[in-house]
């Protein structure tokens, strides 16, 4: 809009410039002309008088003078003959030339008398003959003088009146492109405003309880389309992650209600009569175990929201996988002896240098095998394999355990996802151990694969990437 | 009053027993959905307290099978979940009573004996027969304006025959209300208990309110 305002002004600006361009160029070649006409009268009157003066007193010093003026004059009248355009003007040249040689002629004759001693007739000549030609020539200049006024005058007039026509005829229709545009912009404007006000009562009206909402992306321009069409696909995300957080913290709500009920009901409990140190003792104890509890449940989602907001501020560093399993095995043997549990292994001899955390990857192997113990009964195995695929890492842990159903397969790292084993001993679980190891697989840019079914064990592989140097 | 409490959580489950235990029920408890149908049906639980996070199944799920086999006792649902959804759903399906965790021990106390309470026709507190009168609040005893001083077993045995108060009840009967689990029924600690709780109520009084039937158990009336 502002381009389309800025380009008419433009447009304007120049082409009144032209024409007072051309405007100006015809007044210079008129008054050239005028200025012609009015040297050559000049030059014609200095010439009669210096030739009088010359017969009065013989100095030579007039006939110089009157050299010069002729000289002057026939110069004046080249530059007339070409500032002349207007055929009326051509013909007064042409009479002025005629008139002049005759002048001339006259003036020449006048001279060669008055030097010849023949003074009465070159007076006559001077005074009579030369003076009446003298008087048509002068005519003629003034002629000549007042049509090149004229002319300056009308082409005056009319230039005014052709700038003028010129102004409207570029002005007019200026303003009506500058109006349909102006118009168009407006009612375009306000068509985008329209179903931009649309998206935004939308968006606007959005809270936590209506994240289901969207944007109508019916009847819209293309590129308004694709703006509403990203906006519901944010939402989308939005809604994803809500309903995320708020099972999460649904969930985190429950597990910590438990070990809080306990404590409040154990408490009463205790103080409902006097009792014996024992029983108090008791009380306190269990107590303590239940608050240990909401500490690990507390300690567990700082520690995966670390590794989901703020990843960056753990360290890593690369190391030989192979002596790091070792030792993780070693620790192994001591969670299944206490039940009996035969662990088996096949590790390569050769290095394998991974880049991570130790800590955090030695927690990701402890929560994998603390799982394959809880699931398989005394009596069982649990079996743990290191090997090599081209550049990536990959550690089974399989067991004989009571395996996962095809319905429970796809939730077993979610967090929060609690599957005993109908035993009442097992109730410690607080169900973020896998969800703990993948985390931390995904922070070392692996992940973790679980196959089972029930009754057949389980087999969990962590894949990891090999260090490149 | 037999309670059976279906409850995984083992520390949970211990404190609940036991308050219940002191307040004079006898209680049993199913760590998983199976052993509590299991239980329910060998048993007969004047109330359940029901959990609904359980190991192998949900409450929701035991409470529909408890009452698709005919066991009618009181189910009170007692979870950390209190969603008004889940309530309803509970009641819906059979529940009688629901409380969410954690919860204070007296309001459970409290709606037990409310539930337990409108079984019988009479909504009183105090049990009366004859000058005899059981305040089940307070626990107290009194006859003729004597207070008598019973032990937890004997409170509960005495409460069980007020309670079927002139009809008969066997040692079946007896042994299935007033004891847990843990109970042998094939001694004679019911005869025991029944003949501590005669001294105590019916020596220096007049008139005998426990009869023994032969061969088929006992009755307490006028």
């Amino acid at each position: 809009m502002v381009f389309l305002c800025a380009f008419t002004v433009f447009l304007a600006f120049v082409t009144t410039r032209n024409m007072q361009r051309v405007f100006l160029n015809t007044m210079r070649d008129n008054v050239s002309s005028l200025k012609a006409a009015e040297e050559l009268e000049l030059a014609l009157l200095s010439q009669k008088g210096f030739l009088a003066n010359y017969f009065l007193d013989q100095d030579p010093v007039w006939i110089e003078n009157l050299e010069e003026k002729k000289s002057t004059f026939e110069s004046w009248l080249s530059k007339a003959t070409d500032a002349a355009l207007t055929p009326p003007e051509k013909d007064i040249i042409e009479d002025i030339k005629i008139l002049y040689r005759t002048y001339e002629g006259e003036r020449y004759r006048a001279k060669q008398l008055y030097d010849s001693g023949n003074i009465s007739e070159a007076k006559n000549i001077l005074l009579k003959d030369m003076w009446e030609a003298f008087e048509a020539l002068y005519q003629k200049c003034e002629d000549y003088l007042r049509i090149n006024e004229s002319i300056i005058e009308k082409s005056e007039v009319s230039l005014q009146k052709k700038v003028v026509v010129m102004m409207i005829l570029i002005t007019l229709p200026a303003l009506v492109i500058i109006g349909l545009v102006g118009s168009m912009f407006f009612l375009l404007t306000k068509r985008i405003l329209a179903t931009v006000e649309g998206i935004a009562v939308t968006t606007r009206n959005i809270n936590l309880k209506s994240l289901g909402d969207r944007v109508d992306t019916e009847n819209l321009e293309q590129e308004m389309e694709y703006l509403a069409k990203s906006i519901n696909i944010m939402l989308e995300r939005l809604e994803r992650s809500f309903e995320y957080i708020k099972e999460f913290s649904s969930s985190i709500g429950h597990e910590l209600k438990s070990p809080l009920a306990i404590i409040k009901g154990e408490s009463e409990v205790a103080l409902r009569k006097e009792r014996k140190a024992e029983d108090y003792r008791r009380a306190l104890r269990v107590n303590i175990e239940e608050a240990n509890r909401m500490i690990r449940i507390v300690e567990d989602l700082v520690f995966l929201a670390k590794l989901d907001y703020n990843p960056e501020n753990i360290q890593k560093e690369s190391f030989d996988f192979i002596p790091f399993f070792a030792d993780i095995e070693k620790r192994a043997q001591t969670l299944v002896t206490q039940k009996e549990i035969n662990l088996t292994s096949s590790v390569p001899e050769m290095s394998i240098t991974i880049e991570g955390n130790k800590l955090h990857l030695s927690r990701l192997f402890f929560n994998l095998i603390q799982n394959a113990v809880k699931f398989t009964p005394s009596g069982g195995s649990i079996n743990l394999s290191v090997h090599q695929e081209r550049d990536v890492l990959k550690v089974t842990i399989s067991d004989t355990g009571t395996g996962i159903s095809e319905e429970d397969l796809p939730r077993v790292f979610q967090r929060f996802f609690h599957k005993e084993k109908a035993q009442p001993e097992s109730s410690d679980s607080i169900g973020l151990g896998l969800s703990i190891a993948m985390s931390i697989a995904e922070f070392h840019n692996g992940n973790i694969e679980v196959k089972s079914s029930p009754g057949e064990g389980a087999i969990f592989t962590v894949c990891l990437p090999i260090y490149q140097a | 009053m037999r309670i059976l409490l279906v409850e995984d959580q083992k520390n949970m489950a211990s404190f609940i027993k036991r308050g219940l235990e002191e307040e004079r029920y006898a209680v049993d408890v199913a760590p998983n959905g199976e052993k509590a149908l299991f239980l329910a049906e060998i048993n007969t639980y004047d109330l359940i307290i029901l959990d609904i996070m359980l190991p192998d199944t949900n409450g929701f799920s035991v409470c529909k099978d408890l009452r698709d086999s005919k066991i009618d006792a009181f189910i009170l649902m007692l979870t950390a979940r209190d969603d008004v959804k889940d309530k309803i759903l509970g009641l819906k399906i059979g529940a009688d009573d629901y409380l969410t965790k954690p919860f204070d021990f007296d309001e459970l106390l409290a709606r037990i004996a409310a539930l337990l309470r409108r079984r019988r026709p009479d909504k009183s507190p105090v049990l009366k027969i004859a000058d005899l009168e059981l305040n089940q609040l307070t626990h107290k005893v009194v006859r003729e304006n004597q207070e008598i001083s019973l032990t937890a077993k004997e409170y509960s045995l005495l409460e069980y025959l007020m309670l079927n108060a002139n009809q008969v009840v066997t040692r079946t009967h007896i042994s299935e209300h007033v004891w847990n689990e843990g109970f042998d029924s094939l001694t004679n600690v019911i005869d025991v208990f029944i003949n501590r709780l005669r001294n105590k109520i019916e020596r220096g009084f007049e008139k005998k309110l426990i009869h023994s039937l032969r061969g088929t158990g006992y009755m307490l009336k006028e």
